[in-house]
C-alpha cells in the first residue's frame, strides 16, 4: 500500500567530518589536524584548532646544504689556509677560538631559518583563520579573518618538486579589509581546501 | 704613557681585541633572537617544541658567553 504521508525530514547539515584523532606536533611538522598543545593569542576558551599548517619541509632543504657545506668547509680548508701566512703566525687557542666562532655562527644562520619556518604558522580553527607571519628575527605580523568573512578558496600547484612532495598555496579570500590570506607551500593543499570549504558550508548554514 | 695603545696594534692583540668585540656583539644579537623566541612564544604556543628552540638558542649563547670569556681571560 503506497504511504499518504510521509514526514519531511529535514535537511542535514553539512558537517566537517571529524579527523581520526588528534594530531601531535613535532618539531618538523608541517601539517597537522586537531593539534595537542597548540594554543594562539586571543584564542576563545571554546575554540578548538582544526588545522594547523606550515610550509613543506622540503622548502628548508636549501638552507639545510648551506649549513652542511659551512659545517664541512673548515675541515677542509685547513690543508690550504692551515700553513698560509695569518694562520701560521696564531698560536693555537686562537685557531681554536676563531673557529669555535665560526661554528656558533654557522649554527645561528640554521637556528635563524629554522625559527623563520618554525613562526610561519597558518591556523584553522571553528571560527576563524589564522595567518601568523614572522620575519628577519624581529617582524612578526598576526592576521585574522572570520570563517563568516571567507568568499572564495582555492589552490595552485606547479612545478615537479610541489607535485612530488605535494604542497602548494593555498589563496583564501575574504571580504574583510585583508581582502586574501597566503597560505604558501603547505602540505596537502587540496585536503586544506576541503576542510575550509566544509567550514565556511556549515558556517553559512547555521 | 700612551705604550698600551701601540701595543693594541701587535698582531696578536689586535685579534685578540677584534675576536672580543665580535662576540659581545654576537651576544647581544643572540640575546634579541631569544626575546624574540619568548615573545612568539607567547603568540602561539606549540607545546615541547617552543621549549626546544628556546633551550638551543639558550646554548648557542652559553657558547658565545664562554667563549667571549675564554678570549678575554686565556687566548
Amino acid at each position: 500500500m503506497p504511504d499518504i504521508f510521509i514526514p519531511a525530514t529535514k535537511p542535514e547539515k553539512p558537517t566537517v567530518a571529524p579527523p581520526p584523532s588528534t594530531g601531535r606536533l613535532h618539531p618538523f611538522s608541517s601539517y597537522c589536524e586537531m593539534p595537542e598543545g597548540v594554543h594562539f593569542q586571543n584564542q576563545d576558551a571554546d575554540e578548538t584548532i582544526l588545522l594547523f599548517l606550515r610550509r613543506h619541509f622540503a622548502t628548508n632543504i636549501p638552507w639545510i646544504i648551506t649549513t652542511f657545506i659551512l659545517l664541512l668547509l673548515p675541515p677542509l680548508l685547513v690543508p690550504l689556509l692551515g700553513f698560509s701566512s695569518f694562520f701560521s703566525t696564531l698560536p693555537g687557542s686562537y685557531i681554536f677560538a676563531i673557529l669555535f666562532f665560526y661554528y656558533i655562527v654557522v649554527l645561528t644562520y640554521a637556528l635563524i631559518e629554522y625559527i623563520n619556518w618554525f613562526y610561519n604558522i597558518s591556523l584553522v580553527t571553528e571560527k576563524r583563520i589564522v595567518d601568523i607571519d614572522y620575519s628577519n628575527i624581529v617582524f612578526h605580523d598576526v592576521a585574522m579573518t572570520k570563517l563568516t568573512l571567507v568568499e572564495d578558496v582555492n589552490y595552485t600547484q606547479s612545478g615537479f618538486i610541489r607535485s612530488f612532495f605535494d604542497f602548494g598555496d593555498v589563496l583564501v579570500q575574504t571580504a574583510a579589509e585583508m581582502d586574501h590570506f597566503d597560505f604558501l607551500a603547505v602540505p596537502k593543499p587540496n585536503q586544506v581546501i576541503k576542510i575550509i570549504e566544509e567550514l565556511i558550508g556549515r558556517r553559512r548554514n547555521e | 704613557m700612551i705604550d698600551w695603545f701601540f701595543a693594541l696594534f701587535q698582531p696578536l692583540v689586535f685579534t685578540k681585541l677584534i675576536l672580543a668585540v665580535l662576540l659581545f656583539l654576537f651576544a647581544i644579537f643572540l640575546f634579541v633572537i631569544i626575546t624574540q623566541i619568548n615573545r612568539m612564544n607567547a603568540v602561539v604556543a606549540q607545546g615541547t617544541s617552543s621549549v626546544i628552540l628556546l633551550i638551543l638558542a639558550s646554548i648557542l649563547f652559553a657558547g658565545t658567553i664562554f667563549l667571549l670569556i675564554f678570549t678575554v681571560i686565556v687566548v
